[in-house]
């Protein structure tokens, strides 16, 4: 199972040089696909069949499998490991490289896809013409020797991620890039999580933090940083300490968001934000403005209940006491019709009664 | 017109203008021929030119009418609460507000931004009162000038809410 597929992919690729020295083994993502068979055959990972074959969302999940035990590996070479990182992080950026935690997340059109199509997709929309573009078009010519990393991005798995961002936000001096956030869909195993790592830094406390125990470390940050992301985010993540080191993603950088999918579900609350590209100090006062704009909201809401409710009220008040109103005038209108009624009655039933006195007067006249 | 002061509470002039009291005069509030009720819309256009205010009471009392606007300058943010539009005083009991003393001129709702309550007070006078207009008329406070002159707890309220017109519309 180990090399085959690289060599069957593309004819130009010759056997992987299997794992990696040290410095590229800070995180799996920063394997190639054949490096990455040979691990999980190292790792006993039960791997049957070859990526080729695979659908997307098989190939998540055994990343997953390798990353945790990995993790557990690289806990006790912290240090090390992350002095590798900031080693590979200089061929695509000047200083550390300072990972960051997202999710993974595969769009349904995606996820059922084979490795192989995936691919397919990627040698048609990056024609040898237009891969000048590219910051490295050499370095991927066949599926074998492609890292994990460029290949989870190109596929549209990964995305900008401003609710990482939020975490780390001395990334301000470099455009960036960040892993999506997002709840892992089409994928049974609920409690794990996936932290893709991400983007070069040359903020000085940034490196400072990459220095940290990685897995410690990656973890306060998170929860030091980004208090009301993680909220927000909670529901659908996880946090658990595992090592993703990954150097240099952003030389892939620029287009990864035009890649993946736009049918890709994004949760509501990050949408706006994922959409526009944005630096980290900028990503945080966006998150902090939307939550006042959201409270504004609901004020302003509470306040429109309110007012409908208060002018109900004096409405109905109004209504019941011009009820009574009427009711009243209504009784004294029926009593003073009663006593009208019972005069004329009186007149009607002795017609002469005052004309005969009238009359008394005149026939007792003198003559 | 006896109110009762429930619709104050939901809307929160009681609370955020006034405290809680009990009606003992009745005061209708007319712009045009249309008394108003606690709580409705008014366009400012309508609402441009002072209102007739009649209230009850005896003779030889009386009362001052305050006019404030608490939602200055928007309700989300009210930074220049309370914003005056009106103090009238020495009102006889019985009569308008046109027989009292006018301390601040009227001036017609203009809301900038969202929904304003637009809330009047009436307090009745212990004596005859020489009050002086304040400097402006963002940030009074209604229970400060009533403390200030000994008007005590208010004897009626109306309350109409007013928001801005579309540009169109006014012209």
């Amino acid at each position: 199972m180990d090399l085959k597929d690289g060599e069957r992919r593309g004819a130009a690729a010759g056997p992987g040089p299997g794992p990696g020295p040290l410095s590229r083994q800070g995180s799996i993502y920063s394997l190639t696909f054949e490096e990455f068979q040979t691990t999980l055959g190292g790792m006993g990972g039960g791997l049957g069949k070859d990526f080729g074959s695979m659908n997307m969302d098989e190939l998540l999940r055994s990343i997953w499998t390798a990353e945790e035990s990995q993790a557990m590996a690289s806990a006790s070479a912290s240090a090390s490991a992350s002095a590798s990182a900031s080693a590979s992080a200089a061929a695509g950026d000047d200083d550390a490289a300072l990972q960051r935690q997202g999710s993974l997340t595969l769009p349904r059109t995606l996820s059922v896809k084979t490795v192989d199509e995936v691919w397919r997709d990627f040698v048609r929309e990056a024609p040898p013409g237009t891969a000048g573009a590219e910051p490295q078009p050499a370095r991927q010519p066949t599926l074998g020797e492609m890292t994990l990393e460029e290949f989870l991005v190109r596929a549209g798995v990964v995305r900008d991620n401003p609710a990482a961002a939020a975490a780390v936000a001395a990334a301000a001096a470099v455009p960036a890039q960040m892993m999506a956030q997002r709840p892992i869909q089409a994928v049974n195993n609920g409690a794990s999580i996936f932290f893709g790592n991400f983007g070069g830094s040359n903020d000085a406390g940034a490196s400072a933090m990459a220095f940290a125990p990685v897995g410690i470390g990656d973890q306060a940050m998170g929860n030091g940083l980004m208090p009301g992301v993680a909220g927000m985010a909670s529901a659908a993540v996880t946090v658990s300490p595992v090592d993703t080191k990954v150097a240099h993603l952003d030389s892939l950088g620029k287009g990864n968001g035009d890649l993946s999918s736009p049918m890709a579900p994004v949760p509501y609350p990050f949408e706006g934000v994922i959409r526009g590209r944005r630096s980290g100090a900028g990503v945080e006062k966006v998150v902090e403005r939307r939550q006042r704009r959201m409270i504004k909201n609901r004020e302003s809401a509470a306040r429109s209940r309110a007012r409908k409710q208060a002018y109900t009220m004096e409405l109905e008040a109004e209504v019941q006491k011009l009820k009574e109103q009427n009711a009243e005038l209504q009784k004294k209108q029926e009593e003073i019709m009663e006593l009208q009624k019972n005069q004329v009655l009186e007149v009607v039933s002795n017609p002469y009664a005052q004309k005969k006195r009238c009359l008394r007067r005149t026939l007792t006249g003198p003559w | 017109m006896a109110r009762f002061v429930d619709p104050l509470v939901v809307g929160r002039v009681i609370g955020e203008v006034v405290d809680l009291f009990v009606p003992s005069i009745s005061m209708t509030v007319a712009y045009g021929p249309k008394d108003i009720s606690n709580g409705c819309l008014l366009k400012p256009s309508a609402t441009a030119a002072p209102p007739l205010v009649r209230i009850s009471g005896r003779r030889n009392d009386l009362y001052t009418l305050i006019m404030t606007d608490p939602d200055a300058p928007s309700p989300s943010d009210p930074t220049m609460r309370e914003y005056l539009h009106w103090i009238v005083t020495n009102i006889p009991g019985g009569t308008d507000a046109s027989k009292g003393e006018d301390v601040v001129e009227y001036m017609g709702p203009r809301p900038p931004v969202g929904i304003h309550r637009y809330v009047m007070v009436l307090f009745e006078q212990k004596t005859r009162v020489q009050a002086e207009a304040p400097e402006g008329r963002a940030n009074f406070n209604t229970r400060a000038f009533a403390a200030a002159h000994e008007l005590g707890l208010p004897t009626a309220v109306v309350y109409f809410n007013s928001q801005k017109e579309p540009a169109n519309r006014r012209r």
